[in-house]
């Protein structure tokens, strides 16, 4: 097929007809696809943990821990809230720049930047879990061992997962960068 | 002074062609088409405020619009749906066969990545070389190198 032909083919194709009324809904933010499922996920998300943060103090023995712990259990809560915040801003605002390179450039930063929130938020959040839960338990060298290592294997788990999922968003912008340089 | 809000629709109505088109061009299911549509839509009425006719309002609605398909998170499950009818035909769609060479065109663009999809529905909409490069970044010596390549590479495929 010649390119003169495929020009040809490309003004044939006709969109679907959109009504005023669908594109006004279009328009409002309560509608946009992402971010109506981050908002639903973040609901959940700060039910279930103000849930938890209602109860853990007589459910989970939080007036027999020391007040720091109880602390470290509600910045552990916060954090993954403060990163669904961030995450519903980063989905909301797209770089707009004065070339689509500009605006992907723009991104790329914005990008290894929420890459490294996620990371540290959810290492926070594990951590915190984790030392709560073992502020009631009586320690001797072989105990906090375990506990370490068990600490290390899975935040190293969760860090890789992460790094994984955020590289490959990040390894296919990179490679739309290279195709427009 | 007009409405801001009905200038918009009239914009995006008489450009809601190229929208479809890069919804179609970048996304494989029905559903995740429609995400990229309104997502585009979105995006262009949040960035409507600052846009001043300083560029022209094709080039700008091109810039944003495949800024936002390339930058915007996509599904990975697939969306399976059974219907009775294509469901990219629009309505009063000429022939089958001018849909199924339609088809033809949007497989073969799948084999294309996404600067390659950028600066060929660049060409397609009719651009220069010249506006081509001042939207995407880059020289204007660049774009010809890779559209003769992008050329060559559909030509083999769409025989």
């Amino acid at each position: 097929m010649e390119f003169d032909e495929l020009k040809s083919l490309w003004n044939t194709i006709e969109p679907p007809l959109k009504t005023a009324e669908e594109v006004r809904d279009m328009l409002k933010e309560n509608n946009h696809p992402v971010l109506r499922k981050i908002r639903k996920q973040f609901t959940i998300e700060i039910v279930g943990w103000v849930a938890l943060l209602a109860c853990y103090y007589t459910m989970f023995d939080g007036d027999r821990r020391p007040a720091a712990f109880n602390i470290i259990l509600i910045i552990s809560v916060i954090t993954p809230l403060m990163h669904n915040l961030y995450g519903y801003n980063f989905a909301r605002y797209l770089a707009d720049e004065p070339t689509i390179k500009k605006s992907l450039e723009e991104y790329l930063r914005r990008i290894k930047v929420y890459m490294m929130v996620s990371i540290v938020s959810r290492t926070i959040f594990l951590c915190g879990l984790m030392l709560f839960f073992s502020s009631a338990v009586t320690f001797d060298a072989r105990k906090y061992l375990v506990l370490a290592a068990l600490t290390l294997v899975l935040v190293l788990f969760q860090t890789i997962f992460l790094y994984r999922i955020w590289t490959k968003r990040i390894t296919a912008i990179r490679a739309t960068l290279t195709g427009l340089s | 002074m007009q409405d801001p809000e009905a200038l918009f629709l009239a914009l995006i109505n008489q450009h809601r062609g190229i929208i479809f088109k890069i919804s179609r061009l970048y996304r494989d299911s029905q559903e995740d088409r429609e995400d990229l549509f309104q997502e585009i839509v979105f995006q262009l009425w949040k960035s409507f405020p600052a846009f001043k006719g300083t560029a022209s309002t094709g080039t700008w609605l091109y810039r944003i619009a495949l800024n936002t398909a390339i930058s915007s998170f996509r599904k990975k499950t697939p969306d399976i749906r059974y219907t009775d009818a294509l469901p990219d035909l629009a309505e009063g769609q000429p022939s089958e066969e001018l849909a199924h060479r339609q088809e033809q065109f949007f497989a073969a663009m799948k084999h294309c990545d996404d600067s390659e999809k950028t600066i060929i529905t660049l060409y397609l909409e009719g651009l220069s070389y010249q506006q081509i490069a001042g939207i995407t970044g880059m020289t204007e010596n660049n774009v010809g190198v890779r559209l003769n390549r992008i050329k060559s590479k559909i030509q083999k495929l769409i025989k």
